[in-house]
């Protein structure tokens, strides 16, 4: 049965990120709820990471997105309190254990991906049983304390595009019958890449995207879908730029989902989304787009326009910021609108009405199935906007389809075909399979013809519908307008709401007993010189409180092994000064002004029993 | 008739004025329109406005009746009041922030029926926007062109490999002459067409784009896989020992260089097409090479 949040109706998001996307995708989520000061806990709750890479990869990724707690440079050690917030939501599991095996996949399994669901499938049970133990240990949480499963891979790769679906199926299972977490309670939800165009393998990358959509399209309820290829022809940028793009984009628009948490009225529970992205018998297809923009922008141009001119403002950069390329020369089966707004400001229906005439012109959907919902939150001064178009015609699957069609449909060489698919899969695959794990090699074939056969069965009425006019004739949208540019620039938010201030720490041990009061304590350390000190760099954004600051920090120490509370005081140039009580309602801004100052935590060697005015 | 001729001139002289004075406005306006366009639609309204001005005095200089000099002025009047439409118009788009002219010019280049303000200088913007993209459209068909016939000069090369290599390229060269084709019914309807030219521009762009893409991934291929310093590490010391048969030799190339070949092939053409063209082009490679291993 559900637990907190997820009991008191609110979305509860585990996302679950599989293979290298995965694993950025989930740290953009996180890198997000940082500048823009989300609470992780009403956004995404947790974010697991699941992989065949060795932990010190995603460690290294973890760092150079400034999420480690712990950083060691030459200039010293630095600490890291949001780092560490945020770091409890963040775990890292291995799928398999490549020591354990004879062959070596800690690279991935190249584009071979019935290897990485052989082995999720394999190790389903101990991964399941580790990751609630740790989920329960690390981050104090429990699987139903969850309500939105996220689980994100990319399609055309291997580790990813094996595992998810496997991994998915057998956990929806899992969750069913020992935590009797069901539909329409719970929502599940695939988030999902397709390749770049010029990806060396693209001739497997394509193939793959099929297989993956055939075994995921019965798993979970809807797949978000962003086209790598699309962001980085729209942009002209090269695919690191392109990536890094498309996952803030779909970042975003998995939060989005959560804004809904903080509406008095007409709160959209797990429910609600299970309802609006359901359809018959398959998982449907969203495009999802974001913008954000200056509220004082929008509301300069309510005054000047009333609402027609900033509902078209807003639909016209939606449309720019889709993560994949849609012809709307179709119409797309229904349309859902988030739009986040200051208290302050409170749209009438005029603006819902025009909002819904341009959104209908500009997508292509009839007005009668946008959905447009307002959820009010003070995040700084910015309006987030997040569209979602739910079986839209999207461009690039009909090109991926048309290319690869005889391997979807039984024909007399078929089998051939998929013969010479499956060795070339092989071939970039590290190790010799046939010697290793012969029971796959000698499945593989059949998997991979039912996975193109499930796509086609599920998809074919669909399929059929868009093959009607085998020319484009919309506008491309992938030429792009160098004289107009309404694209938000996602590298550079427009602002940073969180500023960060380096305070000086230093950790003192003191072999001697610990004083009874603060001021003794002071003069204790004035006077003496000859303890330990360690000196460590610390970054806090400016809003903390020094009591939040230190509680934070304990926890680190305390994974560090040292578990006695330690006193704090304060260290004026060379002179120590009692900390007391008032200090702790300090932020951290105030406190960053002082000059000359460090703090110090100090640990004592003979601790006393009761707890002094100050200590932590 | 000598007072109404200098009447009707200092009346021309001063249309010309207001000409000057609204076309040196609009150019010192950011539009926020690429600075092409912007040119392209200065020139086009200047030349529209001093055809008009100058048909107009050239008839006022020949004029030596009545009804003439009453032409002249009806003329005049039309003129006068049509610059003011345009005065007034310079006016609002001075008025619009970057956002609202953005959305305006999206709203004009998308030939969208109810853009945020009607313009009569809408179509002008078009046909500028059309000219500009297609002069870009141009240029990168002609780099395309220039990279394509560089690759086919087959420089770097391995000579056994030229025949291969020039095959190989076969299937790039028809994409470009459609290119060249359909640039050519672009110009066609570009002057009374503007929107559906767009249109076809920005599907033909991308075409080019992409077929650019390509002709650079091909440069890497020839370095990887057809020099001749890449066939040597191809072909090992004492390779008529490691290779038995031309067989062999396939089978390396297939597993070396099949993927690449056929990820470029397979762009432009369906699958099962792509895998034969790279299967035969294989052949051909290995018939090559193997030959080579002979001697």
């Amino acid at each position: 049965m559900a637990a907190g949040d997820a009991a008191l109706g609110r979305l509860s998001g585990f996302y679950l990120g599989f293979g290298n996307f995965g694993l950025n995708l989930g740290l953009t989520i996180l890198e997000n709820c940082r500048d823009f000061r989300l609470n992780v806990d009403r956004f995404v709750k947790h974010v697991q990471i699941l992989d065949f890479y060795p932990g010190a990869h995603f460690i290294e990724l973890r760092r150079r997105r400034g999420l480690e707690p712990i950083i060691e440079s030459s200039e010293g050690v630095t600490l890291n309190n949001e780092a560490a917030r945020l770091s409890k939501c963040l775990t890292y599991r291995q799928l398999v254990d490549p020591e354990k095996l004879p062959y070596n996949i800690a690279a991935g399994v190249g584009s071979y991906w019935p290897l990485s669901a052989y082995h999720t499938r394999r190790g389903f049970p101990r991964i399941f049983t580790e990751l609630k133990e740790s989920l329960e240990k690390e981050a104090g949480r429990r699987i139903s304390d969850f309500n939105l499963f996220i689980y994100a891979a990319s399609s055309g790769g291997g580790t990813g595009n094996g595992s998810a679906p496997e991994f998915a199926s057998q956990f929806i299972k899992e969750l069913e019958t020992t935590e009797n977490l069901y539909a329409p309670h719970v929502f599940h939800m695939g988030v999902t890449v397709l390749p770049f165009m010029t990806d060396p393998r693209i001739g497997l990358a394509e193939p793959n995207t099929l297989t993956f959509f055939g075994r995921f399209s019965n798993i979970v309820k809807t797949i978000f879908i962003g086209d790598n290829h699309h962001i980085q022809a729209t942009k002209k940028v090269n695919q690191e730029e392109a990536e890094g793009k498309l996952n803030e984009l779909l970042a975003w628009s998995i939060l989005g989902l959560f804004f809904m948490n903080y509406v008095h009225a007409g709160r959209y529970e797990a429910a609600d989304y299970v309802a609006f992205f359901s359809t018959e018998g398959r998982s449907t297809w969203v495009v999802p787009a974001y913008t954000r923009f200056k509220i004082d922008e929008l509301t300069r141009l309510l005054e000047k326009w009333k609402p027609g001119v900033p509902a078209r403002s807003i639909a016209y950069q939606l449309k720019g910021n889709l993560a994949a390329e849609i012809n709307t020369r179709y119409e797309a089966r229904k349309l859902l609108i988030i739009l986040s707004l200051p208290r302050a400001l409170n749209l009438g229906g005029d603006f819902d009405n025009e909002l819904r005439k341009v959104l209908s012109r500009e997508f292509n959907v009839s007005e009668k199935n946008i959905h447009v919902a307002y959820a009010h939150i003070d995040v700084g001064s910015l309006v987030h906007a997040f569209a979602y178009v739910v079986d839209p015609f999207i461009q690039r699957v009909r090109e991926i389809y048309s290319r690869n069609a005889h391997l979807l449909k039984d024909s007399p060489d078929r089998r051939k075909r998929l013969m010479d698919l499956v060795s070339r899969m092989r071939r970039t695959m590290p190790a010799n399979i046939e010697s290793y794990e012969s029971d796959l090699a000698s499945k593989d074939i059949e998997y991979i013809e039912a996975s193109f056969s499930q796509f086609y069965k599920v998809f074919e009425n669909y399929l059929a519908n868009w093959g009607l006019i085998p020319e484009r004739t919309d506008l491309n949208p992938h030429a792009t307008s160098f004289f107009l540019d309404l694209l938000p620039k996602f590298s550079e938010p427009i602002v940073r709401l969180q500023q960060a201030r380096r305070i000086r720490l230093e950790v003192v041990y003191i072999k001697e007993d610990e004083p009874d009061n603060l001021v003794d304590i002071a003069i204790l350390l004035n006077s003496i010189r000859n303890f330990t000190v360690e000196n460590y760099l610390l970054i806090e954004y400016a809003d903390k409180t020094i009591g939040e600051m230190i509680e934070t920090l304990h926890s680190i120490f305390t994974k560090a092994g040292l578990l006695t509370r330690p006193v704090l005081c304060l260290k004026l140039g060379e002179v120590y000064m009692p900390l007391t009580d008032r200090f702790f309602r300090y932020t951290v801004d105030e406190l960053s002004s002082i000059p000359n100052l460090t703090i110090s935590i100090i640990y004592f060697g003979n601790k006393k029993g009761n707890r002094l005015k100050g200590s932590i | 008739m000598v007072f109404e001729r200098y009447r009707l001139e200092k009346q021309l002289r001063q249309l010309v004025e207001r000409a000057n004075a609204l076309l040196s406005l609009l150019k010192s306006i950011d539009l926020t329109i690429d600075r092409g366009i912007h040119e392209c639609f200065i020139l086009r309204l200047s030349n529209e406005l001093n055809a008009m001005l100058e048909t107009v005095s050239s008839k006022l200089a020949n004029c030596n009746n009545k009804d003439c000099f009453n032409e002249v002025s009806k003329s005049l009047l039309t003129i006068s009041q049509y610059l003011a439409v345009l005065e007034g118009e310079v006016k609002r788009l001075r008025s619009l922030s970057e956002i609202e002219l953005k959305i305006l010019f999206r709203e004009i280049f998308e030939c969208k029926d109810q853009p945020l303000i009607t313009l009569k200088f809408a179509p002008l913007f078009q046909f500028c926007f059309a000219e500009v993209s297609l002069g870009g459209v141009e240029l990168k068909l002609k780099a395309a062109e220039e990279g394509l016939q560089r690759l086919q000069a087959g420089e770097g090369v391995h000579p056994r490999l030229h025949y291969v290599w020039e095959k190989i390229l076969k299937h790039e060269e028809q994409l470009l002459n459609d290119a060249r084709k359909k640039l050519t019914e672009i110009k066609e309807i570009i002057a009374n067409q503007p929107c559906e030219a767009l249109k076809m521009l920005s599907i033909l762009t991308q075409s080019i784009d992409e077929l650019r893409d390509r002709l650079e991934e091909y440069k890497t291929l020839r370095i990887e896989y057809f020099s001749p310093k890449a066939i040597e590490s191809l072909i090992p010391p004492n390779a008529d020992k490691i290779f038995e048969s031309e067989e062999d030799v396939k089978r390396m190339l297939n597993t070396r260089i099949f993927e690449r070949l056929y990820g470029l092939l397979y762009r432009t053409l369906p699958s099962v097409e792509a895998e034969k063209v790279a299967e035969s082009l294989l052949e051909e490679y290995a018939k090559c090479v193997w030959e080579r291993i002979k001697r």
